[in-house]
């Protein structure tokens, strides 16, 4: 009878024993298997962490003749490790002009000068997205009327309602904008938005008429990018943000981005903000290694108790392995049909803990954790006048943490478990091999 | 015999057996240790998180509830001008790791030798504070302090400058400079000593502002002094016109935000009425969720971990006694009682595990340790704790005891010849 | 034709007690030998010695004029001798048929059903047979296997009278039948007076008694 068909019928007679090995390889096998899935879901989630900590950084290319051209943003958004998530901005005065040409007026009694070309003119601010400038979301400014401007293209405005109503302009009129530098650059512009400030400026008195609250105009980007740099069916741009996924990461999107040939990369200013990444850094560092440490002891124990577990096994087996060696069955058949009956019964536990730990993974996943792309932030509402309650939700393009068994990790535990489960068999087989037949039969007795 | 010397002798006697058992007990309770303080850690790690967040309120002038009035350069509020002890009062209350406000004046600045500092605008753009750390301009990570310290709120006299203005006037830390408002009415002069030096990093090119007042001002014309000196400067002089129109709190745990707000607006001796309360928590909702998940996720570790120790426990006490049939059998054979067979083996477990339940209050502690700088993190707050011992203590014994009544029921259901019968 | 020859043979246990002292004796096929001795006078020992499960410490055994240390002791075992136990030692998880099958290729039903083992009890659970007939499997694993020796360690030790008398008949007729060369241990003279030959060891030396008339 060879040794195969001995440690099959062992392992299908002795059903008890079979059953106590398998339920014990497989809970080793679906513990770290979890484990597993677990650091790898932490791991999405710290990254996503570190994406909502919103590392940017910004180029300041308002002394480049041409700012930012379409074909270097393709470049700098094509690079690795940009969240995608990035806002362009250009910064321009005009002169404002009615349909028909003539000037239109601005407030200059609250100026400390008007500065001369610019007695019918303001400062002209082009953003991604206008509810995101600063004015509107730290200065207090708010739309009375009207949308926000939200797209590259197309000739729209906001305007202050002290404008409007100076200049007897409504929703829909269309004014034009002119350089008021030199080139005879105009533009007919549609007004799709009127804005108002719930914080009075505190530069009255100080800043110069176009700086004015009630003086500025908010336009799309391609329509800056015509009156700054003349350019038709281009939008350059003097200013991008972008964001990175991970703050860490930041120097080198930076040093790479200063690659990209074609640009005076010498007359830009690169800034790197990534202030609220450094100061949550060392705390995050600390909690993941927290779940380092925490799936290292659970590998490290389950190891050791799985070899205890299989020296106990063979422990018991010194009797049946006398009367082998009594019988001539050289030691090397007993072990190997030893070692075949663990690998018989870790092949099946660690298919079961396949199934097992993707079921375990599956209600952590689905039951425990917050979906961070559908979930939408609750603040703080504390009273009614409180900021917080009027943000707006974000969406901050997070992964979803998905908790699952990776296939390259369960082949490693598949790998590591077998070889760990043969060679504690062969250990703990070790003193009892090292002992001559009689006395292991003396032992039995 | 009674059944403890039969214990004794069989833990003794049989010492590979022992040890075998001990060696797993001291595994499986290492197991658990260790979890029960990495999940104490991650939980003290969470809350070092949240509280780099930033979480902050910004208590402020309510304008719309005060009156108007106008003078030389427009309209102005007369809504009645923070306090200082109203200031500290809400400092004051648990929960609040810092806080800055800052009375904004522009005077001119004069060295130990009379000379005015040469800068780039007429007069310096000057912020009173209380603690310069928590302005928002070193917060946001656009200033930052590469030498000497930042103004706190027990100085009295201090100043911190720019690098570029250092530089510029060969300034260092120690040097007193004079400040006066109005050198032409004759304003307090303030001698101030500069206790810090700021860098900027910030690019002041960038257009992005929304020309308050200060973006008038150079950074390099920037500069922090203490309150106590702000206010020295304007005394006798626009104290009307000027004063605190907003102070910044920061809170320690961003998740307690909610709640120290509430107790601010419980302070009685504040007219709510005038001021109105701002909370900012924009980073920690941002990362809310995703340390939420993290959490969790440790959590259900833990808990997979423990269930895990716990049916290992019994599987391997159901196998040291299902591998004693043989002596149950003899042992009922001459009359021992069942209940005093029982009471024998959780006496041996029993044994074992007094002396392997404090080895692994120990080896926990190295174990974390030990794999923490085996691949370079660190793990000093993962503390085993005399709390987490006791649980483990009494939750092991207690399993302990069910998990060998577990595996002695299916022995003690046969009869003690049908025990022996089966036995070789 | 000896088949083993045991030379000057000696064995300290644990190098202080010697347990045997320069034995020397000899067997042959077609024989049932007797070893007899009072307890722990070493007879297990010397079985053991001629079964290759341990080394002497001085002396040497022969196996067909061989030292059986020189092809090493598991083939010795493997291929020369076959062992009976007095817990007949039979592998409780397989059944007579495979516990015969464990020594040998040819098919296993027709020895067991020479010593009397029914087709059902031959694929019973071996720990549900009476001690006659486990030692009866036991035997025939022995006989199964091509060892021209048999070692029997008491071999009716657990045994009722009756089933002893079976048990000692079927290891004489292994002998004179099959030709095999069977050494008992015992201590039971009822046994010994079976045999063809008796030694009779005491205090670890070794003294041939006469031998005894064929009884059949």
């Amino acid at each position: 009878m060879n040794l195969w068909k001995r440690a099959f019928l062992y392992s299908v007679r002795k059903k008890g024993k079979t059953a106590t090995l398998l339920a014990f390889l497989l809970i080793m096998a679906t513990l770290i298997l979890t484990c597993l899935s677990i650091q790898s879901a932490t791991k999405t989630a710290t990254a996503n962490m570190k994406k909502a900590l919103l590392g940017y950084f910004t180029i300041n290319a308002r002394r480049l003749d041409m700012g930012i051209t379409e074909e270097t943003l393709d470049q700098i958004l094509d690079m690795e490790g940009l969240s995608g998530k990035y806002t362009l901005r250009s910064y321009s005065y005009a002169n404002y002009y009615d349909s028909d040409g003539t000037s239109l007026e601005i407030n200059t009694e609250d100026a400390a000068q008007i500065p001369e070309g610019y007695e019918h003119a303001g400062r002209l601010i082009a953003n991604s997205n206008s509810g995101e400038d600063s004015y509107f979301t730290e200065g207090g400014l708010e739309l009375a009327e009207g949308n926000a401007i939200t797209s590259e293209n197309g000739n729209e405005v906001l305007v202050h309602e002290k404008f409007a109503k100076r200049n007897g302009l409504f929703l829909g009129d269309t004014i034009l904008l002119g350089d008021p530098a030199k080139k005879n650059r105009t533009i007919p512009v549609t007004i799709v938005g009127i804005f108002t400030n719930t914080k009075e400026q505190d530069s009255i008195g100080m800043a110069p008429s176009y700086d004015l609250y009630d003086n500025i105009v908010f336009t799309n980007l391609s329509t800056a990018s015509y009156l700054l740099y003349g350019a038709e069916d281009k939008t350059n741009v003097q200013y991008g943000d972008f964001y990175v996924n991970d703050p860490d990461e930041l120097d080198r999107i930076i040093d790479e981005t200063k690659k990209i040939p074609g640009v005076e990369w010498e007359n830009c200013t690169l800034t790197r903000y990534d202030k609220d990444y450094q100061n949550a850094k060392e705390s995050l560092e600390g909690l993941q290694n927290i779940v380092f440490i925490a799936i290292a002891v659970v590998s490290v124990i389950c190891f050791l108790v799985l070899s205890l577990f299989l020296a106990l096994r063979i422990r018991r087996r010194i009797h049946e392995t006398g009367v082998y060696l009594a019988m001539g069955i050289s030691k090397c058949a007993v072990l190997l049909q030893y070692l075949a009956e663990v690998f018989f019964a870790a092949v099946i536990a660690l298919f079961l803990a396949y199934g097992t730990s993707s079921a375990i993974s599956d209600q952590i996943g689905n039951r425990l954790l917050s979906q961070v792309t559908t979930e939408t932030y609750e603040t703080i509402d504390l009273t009614q006048d409180t900021k917080a309650a009027e943000q707006p939700t974000k969406d901050l393009g997070l992964s979803e943490v998905i908790v699952h068994v990776p296939t390259q990790n369960y082949l490693t535990v598949w790998c590591s478990d077998l070889v760990l489960c043969l060679a504690s068999t062969a250990l703990a087989a070790y003193p009892i091999m090292k002992m001559k037949p009689k006395s292991i039969l003396s032992q039995m007795s | 015999m009674n059944l403890g010397i039969r214990a004794a002798l069989y833990t003794m006697r049989k010492w590979k057996k022992t040890l075998l058992l001990f060696c797993l007990l001291l595994s499986v309770t290492t197991l658990v240790l260790s979890g029960l303080a990495i999940a104490d850690a991650q939980e003290e790690q969470a809350e070092e998180v949240r509280q780099t967040t930033g979480a902050s309120f910004t208590v402020q002038r309510d304008l719309s509830s005060g009156g108007w009035s106008s003078g030389s350069g427009g309209s102005y509020s007369t809504q009645e001008f923070m306090t200082g002890d109203m200031i500290q009062k809400i400092a004051a209350v648990d929960g609040i790791s810092g806080y800055d406000a800052s009375l904004i004046t522009l005077p001119r600045i004069f060295k130990e030798n009379g000379k005015e500092l040469e800068h780039e605008n007429y007069s310096f753009y000057n912020y009173g504070s209380y603690n310069s750390q928590y302005h928002k301009l070193f917060l946001s990570g656009r200033f930052e302090l590469i030498e000497g310290s930042h103004i706190t709120d027990d100085m009295a006299d201090g100043i911190i400058i720019s690098k570029e203005l250092a530089d510029q006037n060969s300034l260092k830390i120690g040097d007193t400079l004079t400040g006066i408002y109005y050198p032409e009415n004759n304003t307090p002069a303030v001698d101030m000593k500069i206790v810090g030096i700021f860098d900027v990093v910030a690019d002041k090119d960038d257009q992005l502002n929304m020309y308050t007042d200060s973006s008038y001002y150079d950074y390099s014309s920037f500069v922090f002094c203490s309150m106590e000196a702000a206010e020295g400067l304007i005394k006798g002089w626009g104290e009307d016109g000027d004063g605190i129109s907003e102070a910044y709190y920061y809170v320690t745990d961003a998740a307690q935000l909610d709640s120290v707000i509430k107790e601010v607006r419980n302070i009685p001796s504040i007219n709510w009425n005038n001021y109105t309360i701002t909370a900012n928590d924009e980073v920690y909702q941002n990362i809310s969720s995703s340390l939420t998940d993290t959490e969790t996720l440790i959590t259900t570790l833990i808990i997979v971990i423990t269930v895990v120790s716990m049916v290992l426990m019994i599987l391997i006490l159901s196998m040291s006694i299902r591998s004693r049939k043989r002596e149950i059998g003899i042992l009922l054979a001459v009359g021992i009682a069942k209940p005093a067979v029982l009471l024998q083996y959780m006496l041996e477990t029993l044994l074992i595990a007094m002396v392997a339940f404090p080895l692994a209050c120990l080896s926990s502690q190295q174990v974390a340790g030990t794999l923490g700088t085996l691949f370079g993190k660190t793990a000093e707050n993962v503390i085993v704790t005399p709390q987490h011992f006791e649980l483990v203590v009494i939750a092991g014994g207690i399993l302990l005891v069910v998990a060998i009544l577990l595996s002695c029921i299916p022995v003690f259901r046969f009869k003690p010849k049908a025990i022996l019968a089966q036995m070789e | 034709m000896n088949i083993i020859e045991v030379k000057n043979v000696g064995y300290v246990y644990n190098n202080k007690k010697k347990v045997l002292r320069s034995i020397n004796m000899s067997v042959e096929e077609g024989k049932m030998y007797a070893i007899l001795g009072p307890s722990g006078c070493g007879k297990t020992t010397l079985l053991s010695l001629i079964g290759g499960l341990d080394s002497p410490s001085n002396g040497q055994i022969l196996y067909d004029g061989q030292d059986i240390e020189k092809n090493g002791l598991s083939g010795h075992r493997k291929n020369h001798v076959a062992f009976i136990f007095q817990n007949y030692n039979l592998i409780d998880y397989l059944t007579p048929k495979e516990n015969v099958a464990l020594t040998s290729k040819l098919p296993t039903m027709p020895i067991l059903e020479r010593l009397g083992l029914t087709k059902e009890e031959a694929n019973r659970n071996v720990l549900k047979l009476s001690g006659g007939q486990q030692q009866r499997v036991a035997i025939a694993r022995a006989l199964a296997s091509e060892a021209k020796v048999l070692l029997a360690d008491e071999p009716t030790g657990n045994l009722d009278e009756d089933t002893a008398r079976d048990i000692t008949e079927i290891l004489k007729e292994s002998a004179h039948r099959m030709n095999k060369c069977v050494v008992v241990v015992t201590h039971s003279e009822a046994l010994a007076k079976e045999a063809d030959v008796v030694f009779r060891l005491k205090r670890g030396e070794l003294q041939i008694s006469k031998n005894q008339e064929r009884n059949d």
